[in-house]
């Protein structure tokens, strides 16, 4: 192969193609399958021209078959200071292939990327959308970018949703120095097709006739299932700081160059930590006791400029300024522990309820937030602090960042590690309630809750901060019953190394039994009820994956007004799959009905045969939690 | 020079009468010369340690921030080319109760650089100051905690956020805002997310100038004054040889000024189209101008102007009547089916429109681009794809005219005075005997002489060659009307099975296809049979009229019942989703007016035949009551006839709009729904 030089970058790709090659009498039917978009031709180039620059083309076209793939009819691609800004060219095909539409340059929109929350940020983007209400029609994009760093290189990922088939895609590579680059490969079956022309080696991936699949509840992410493939550059650039990405041990020594000497602290504050600190010897009490501090004296304020999306403003920054970002927040705690001569460190996350997914043999940078842990060896601890949240207690994380990999950073550098789960060994709700009957139908109770891991996360989100009346009015919204009036409550945080939140409420529901002439109706589920209603299929193709297990266990004690006797039968009600337990029963005696409720969805991944017992229990579940109990007046 | 001595002003007073949304009344004011009597006892950028107790305001502390002052001080300067422009200092200070409310101190502020003139901002100035025992500690806002940022070619923003703010802080700032834009003055809304102790604006204006003003909101002035002045302003003019020259104007001034003190919060409730309509606000806009020595010339203070101006504005009126050649390329893409019936030919129209343009924004009264660009693009915000249709009507030489309203969201709009910016959407209107069709081709499952629930928001005006006709789309005149009628039989082998047929409302006929596009036919048809609950097996679901916009969609349901083999039969009489389960007034006081965005009649009716060796054991009692006198009722009614029963129950509501004070008779009138339709029909076996 030829030996491409720099000019021939600006060339455009030379796959010129023949007219109607995206008429929709081309595609097969199996490509129709399931199917809201087809990807039609894609070539991305990634050409590495050292390690502070490479060069990115891409063109791709894509048929939209109805409505719900109008996301795929436009595109937007960011850049900053270290990425050129992209040229893009754009044209509309109908469904017979003729084109319709070609954009011109002014119809390139170029904005700054606000992302909603920060003060600050040097991010644009570059955007353009197509109209078209007569499906299908087909859209071709082509991009060029050059960026100067190596840090963050793209990926191959023909598909974009299970919903896209793909008819034809091509992946290139181009690197100048060939031991430099790091490949990971993810559900692609094959090799890479590879070829030298003296130091320049091309590899070439490829996929064709790659169908759509049915979404499927509780499937696994689609990127965990889709082929895909990865790149790092073993020695790259950043705004022209340098570094390794041999390891994650290179990776977090890259951070702790940007973090050096960022962690003097003005001597006021030096002071208030020997203040904070003094007499105290148990390692844990102090850390409460800064974090407390820090909590209280700093507020989140994003500011994303330059280098700033990786280097942390320093500790004496916040200490003037009293806000600070994640990494920034994270950096100043971390500072105030090492006053207190106590070791942390400097943790990336990648965070988000659902962001779980992490390729962890291949290092590359997969964050986008910035946490402290604190290892407390003698202890066999480690204490995780969200230096962002003004309110958790000490040591707990919420669902943003619980239960996945991170990159814990010490003087060594970077190790791979895992943040606490919050599953269904931990995330609980434990209820007690005591109710009465008023002969008219009206509901008392008294409802006590202790909750913990992820719904401990929501109730104290809910509580922490708010004032009574701000709390009263979102539970007068909260709970699934037709109509009731909170009387009172009370909540207790217990912000220990395991934090739960003591719930009470004092609740009136009137008319929740309904009364006639004969008889008393209720339903003993007062405020758990589940809403989950899934089909069974005839076959099922992929496994099931609980990530966000729990237990609940209730147990209600009502009391009836006298003179009711039981009138319908009842039967109690246990149900048991793989991946989730389920019981109720009753107990009545005289006019008190207790009623016991205990559910479980256990973290894990199951066969997919699982599936249809799943929809099958939680069928019966679903009708167990509505059961009406019928009780009728005495003879005489 | 000349010396006039009245400022008049027009003030459009709303005020909320029992029964009806808002009453607009306009009032002539000769204001007096009054003298400030009650001042502001602030003293900016001195926070003293006593400043910090606020005990002894009449507040309520539930709230996490209290803005102890907001004052704005409006005045016109020259400007550099030629004329006016205005600058508003607005000064505030805010106590941080709560850590959740420290995003007050941050703040955005959006500038223009256009060529029709800037909006920018200027000379921020802020710090927080926090009380250490005795002592106030001041940090001092700082360069580099004020950003610029720019959007994109014309618009940008400047953002500033203030240092070490806690809990208990007092934050103070103040900024200048630059505009040329002074048709309409900034509004000022003395109420907030937050309490205000005090909340003042004040505005010098030039005789020349006039403005009219509206002012809403339910909470009283403390004051209200004005004052006559007199001031030298220097105007940049283009002189010879594109020189500029200063030009010094004196003119005679007016201040005016209104105050108000502890004004509570105000929140946004269930039943709300926007809290626009009733927080307390000041808006104006220009209605007049009186240069010296020339005659006064008014500003679209009249309908009639208004006319005038949007029939030549290019981005509106101008070239709908034109002799649009190229719009013929677009008519003739469209089938015709009966090229004699004129009504057919508008659907057509219509109906092409519709399913080939998207609408990119809903929320323009003015076009972003030509008619060309919006056929070229197959895009274009709802201004544009409603001018379009009304240019193609016109060009097949029928009366279409444009009708520009605002929607519920964006608040009411007065009958009285043409406030130009309370506008903003746009729809087509055709006339044909007399009366008006109206047609809305922006939204893609909406029927030809159909409109969205948003857009019945009282006073609208329409466009025609030469007047603007007031036209009210009147919330509290729509109906839904749905009707369910429930048949339930013993089949051959005696089991109970069942047929539901539910012809919906219109609104909730465009809600169901929505949703059939948003999850799919096969989805919908799922989700309706789960509604069914689980006293019952759904064997099909039919939805009638799914894909024909125009009329209202229509629910078949069969089905059979379950566990019907038991000696006693315990029976919900509500099937679907006609079961009032919920009452949707959930808060137990109300302070502003309920606005629902339609009336309802519900009409269900069960028609159960028992099966054969039962009999009935327990019905519900018969019911009827009122919402009011007139304003709605409830009835449920059960009749058995030997082995049937029939039950009948009817929810009307006549308008959607409700007082404040009939909240509590609103919230009672459902809770007796809830609790009525949640009892049971009980059958048993003969023994």
């Amino acid at each position: 192969m030829k030996k491409l030089g720099l000019s021939a970058l600006f060339v455009v790709v030379t796959c010129w193609l023949q007219a109607q090659q995206y008429s929709m009498l081309l595609l097969k039917a199996d490509m129709l399958k399931n199917a809201n978009a087809v990807k039609r031709y894609e070539k991305l180039t990634v050409e590495i021209l050292g390690s502070d620059r490479f060069v990115e083309t891409h063109k791709y076209a894509i048929t939209i078959l109805n409505e719900a793939a109008e996301r795929y009819s436009g595109v937007t691609i960011g850049y900053d200071k270290s990425t050129a800004a992209p040229t893009i060219n754009a044209i509309m095909y109908d469904q017979f292939g003729n084109k319709i539409k070609e954009l011109k340059r002014s119809d390139i929109k170029d904005e700054s990327a606000y992302d909603g929350f920060s003060i600050a940020g040097d991010d644009r983007v570059r955007s353009c959308q197509f109209y078209n209400k007569s499906y299908p029609y087909t859209v071709e994009f082509e991009i060029e970018q050059k960026h100067s760093q190596t840090l963050f290189l793209p990926y191959w990922m023909p598909q974009l949703s299970n919903t896209m088939s793909v008819q034809e895609s091509e992946f290139e590579l181009i690197v100048k120095n060939d031991a430099d680059v790091g490949i990971h490969t993810t559900n692609y079956n094959g090799k890479a097709e590879e070829s030298t022309s003296g130091s320049t080696k091309t590899y070439k991936w490829q996929l064709k006739n790659y169908a759509a699949v049915a979404y499927e509840w509780g499937s696994p992410k689609f990127n965990k299932r889709t082929p895909m493939v990865q790149l790092s550059s073993k020695s790259f650039e950043l705004y022209g700081a340098k570094g390794n990405l041999v390891s994650w041990k290179s990776l977090g020594e890259f951070q702790n160059q940007l973090n050096k000497g960022r962690d003097d602290l003005p001597p006021a504050i030096k002071a208030k930590v020997q203040e904070l600190t003094q007499g105290i010897t148990d390692p844990y009490q102090k850390i409460q006791r800064l974090y407390e501090f820090m909590q209280k004296n700093t507020r989140y304020i994003s500011i994303q400029l330059g280098i700033g999306g990786w280097q942390p403003f320093a500790a004496s920054y916040v200490a003037e300024k009293g806000y600070g970002d994640c990494k920034a927040l994270t950096n100043y705690m971390y500072s105030l522990l090492k006053e207190a001569g106590i070791k942390s460190c400097y943790t990336t996350i990648r965070a988000g309820r659902y962001e779980t997914h992490f390729t962890p043999e291949f290092p590359k940078p997969q964050f986008n937030h910035v946490i402290l842990a604190v290892p407390l060896p003698a202890q066999k601890d480690t204490v995780w602090l969200e230096c962002t949240s003004q309110s958790l207690p000490a040591g707990f994380l919420g669902d943003f960042t619980q239960n996945r990999y991170c990159l814990l950073i010490d003087e060594e550098g970077g190790h791979l590690v895992r943040t606490p789960a919050y599953d269904h060994r931990y995330t609980a709700d434990k209820r007690k309630v005591v109710a009465t009957i008023t002969p008219e139908g009206d509901l008392k109770a008294n409802i006590f809750t202790r909750y913990y891991g992820l719904t401990y996360d929501e109730k104290h989100t809910n509580v922490a901060n708010a004032s009574r009346e701000k709390i009263t009015e979102s539970l007068k919204e909260a709970l699934d019953l037709p109509q009731y009036d909170v009387v009172n409550f009370n909540y207790v945080d217990h912000k220990t190394r395991q934090p739960f939140i003591e719930e009470t409420i004092d609740l009136t529901a009137n008319g929740y039994a309904s009364v006639t002439s004969k008889r008393l109706f209720f339903t003993p589920n007062l405020m758990n009820r589940s809403g989950m209603r899934l089909d069974t299929v005839a076959s099922r193709q992929l496994p099931v994956e609980i990530e966000f297990g729990y237990t609940d266990a209730d147990t209600i004690e009502y009391h009836l007004p006298q003179g009711y006797t039981l009138e319908a039968a009842f039967k109690d009600v246990s149900v048991q799959t793989a991946a989730l337990s389920y019981t109720a029963k009753y107990i009545i005696a005289d006019n008190k009905v207790t009623y016991i409720r205990t559910m479980q969805l256990r973290n894990g991944l199951y066969p997919p045969s699982e599936y249809n017992q799943m929809a099958l229990a939680y069928q019966q579940i679903y009708k167990a939690d509505r059961t009406r109990l019928v009780f009728v007046k005495k003879e005489g | 020079m000349l010396f006039l001595n009245t400022f008049d002003v027009f003030k459009i007073q709303v005020t909320f009468m029992r029964s009806s949304l808002a009453l607009l009344t306009l009032l002539l004011f000769a204001y007096a010369n009054v003298i400030a009597q009650d001042k502001l006892d602030i003293k900016w950028g001195k926070v003293a340690p006593a400043d910090f107790d606020l005990s002894a305001k009449k507040i309520d502390t539930s709230n996490y921030a209290v803005i102890m002052a907001a004052v704005g001080d409006l005045e016109f300067e020259g400007n550099k080319n030629g004329g006016f422009s205005t600058k508003l200092q607005v000064r505030k200070r805010i106590k941080i109760l709560n850590k959740k409310a420290e995003d007050l101190a941050t703040v955005v502020l959006y500038t223009v650089t256009s060529q029709n003139g800037e909006v920018q901002v200027s000379d921020i100035k802020g710090a927080t100051y926090n009380l250490t025992g005795d002592n106030v500690e001041v940090s001092e806002l700082r360069k580099d905690a004020i950003f610029t940022e720019k959007v994109d070619k014309e618009r940008g923003r400047k953002k500033f956020t203030l240092p070490n703010v806690k809990e208990g802080s007092i934050i103070e700032y103040t900024y200048v805002l630059r505009s040329d834009f002074i048709f309409n003055l900034r509004p000022w809304f003395f109420q907030d997310a937050y309490p205000v102790l005090w909340s003042e604006y004040s505005v010098t204006i030039p005789d020349m100038y006039n403005y009219v003003t509206l002012t809403k909101g339910y909470h009283p002035f403390h004051a209200k004054d004005q004052k006559r002045g007199f001031q030298s302003y220097t105007v940049m003019v283009e002189g010879d040889n594109q020189r500029s020259e200063r030009v010094s104007v004196n003119a005679n001034t007016t201040q005016a000024r209104w105050v108000m003190k502890d004004v509570p919060a105000l929140k946004q409730e269930r039943f709300t189209s926007t809290l626009a309509n009733h927080i307390s606000s000041i808006e104006f806009q220009l209605s007049s101008i009186r240069y010296e020595g020339r005659p006064e010339r008014s500003v679209m203070d009249t309908w009639d102007q208004l006319v005038k101006s949007f029939n030549e504005r290019e981005d509106f009126g101008l070239y709908l009547s034109r002799n649009n050649g190229f719009l013929d390329d677009e008519l003739a893409k469209i089938r015709f089916k009966n090229t004699q019936d004129t009504m057919q030919r508008v659907k057509d129209v219509f109906t092409y429109v519709r399913n080939n343009y998207t609408c990119t924004d809903h929320d323009a009264v003015y076009m972003d681009k030509n008619l060309r660009d919006v056929i070229k693009t197959k895009s274009g915000n709802v201004a544009e794809i409603n001018l379009l249709l009304v240019a193609l009507l016109r060009h097949i030489k029928l009366d279409a005219y444009p009708l520009i309203l605002s929607t519920r969201d964006n608040g009411v709009t007065s009958e009285l005075y043409p406030l130009i910016q309370k506008y903003n959407y746009v729809i087509c209107a055709w006339q044909i005997n007399n009366e008006y069709h109206f047609f809305d081709a922006s939204r893609s499952m909406l029927g030809f002489d159909r409109l969205t629930s948003d857009v019945y928001n009282g006073h609208a005006r329409l466009i025609t060659e030469n007047q603007a006709l007031a036209v009210t789309l009147d919330p509290d005149a729509l109906q839904e009307v749905e009707k369910t009628v429930v048949f339930i039989s013993p089949n051959d082998k005696g089991k109970l099975e069942g047929i539901l047929s539910d012809e919906l409302g219109y609104f909730q006929s465009y809600d169901l296809r929505y949703a059939a596009k948003k999850m799919g036919v096969n989805e919908l048809h799922k989700s309706i049979k789960k509604s069914m609950g689980t006293d019952v097996t759904v064997d099909t679901v039919y939805i009638d009229s799914l894909d024909n916009f125009d009329v209202e969609a229509k629910l078949n349901v069969q089905f059979k019942l379950n566990n019907a083999e038991e000696d006693i039969l315990y029976i919900s009489p509500f099937f679907g989703g006609s079961r009032v389960t919920e009452n949707p007034f959930v808060k137990a006081e109300r302070f502003y007016p309920v606005e629902m965005p339609y009336g309802k009649d519900e009409t269900y009716l069960l028609n159960l035949e028992l099966p054969a060796g039962y009999v009935v054991d327990e019905v519900p009692k018969s019911t009827r009551i009122k919402l009011n006198e007139n304003d709605g009722m409830f009835e449920y009614l059960v009749q058995v006839s030997g082995s049937h029963i029939q039950l009948r129950s009817r929810l009307i509501i006549n308008k959607a709009t409700f007082d404040a004070e009939d909240y509590t008779t609103l919230r009672d009138f459902y809770a007796f729904i809830v609790k009525k339709h949640a009892e049971q029909i009980v059958i048993k076996k003969k023994s």
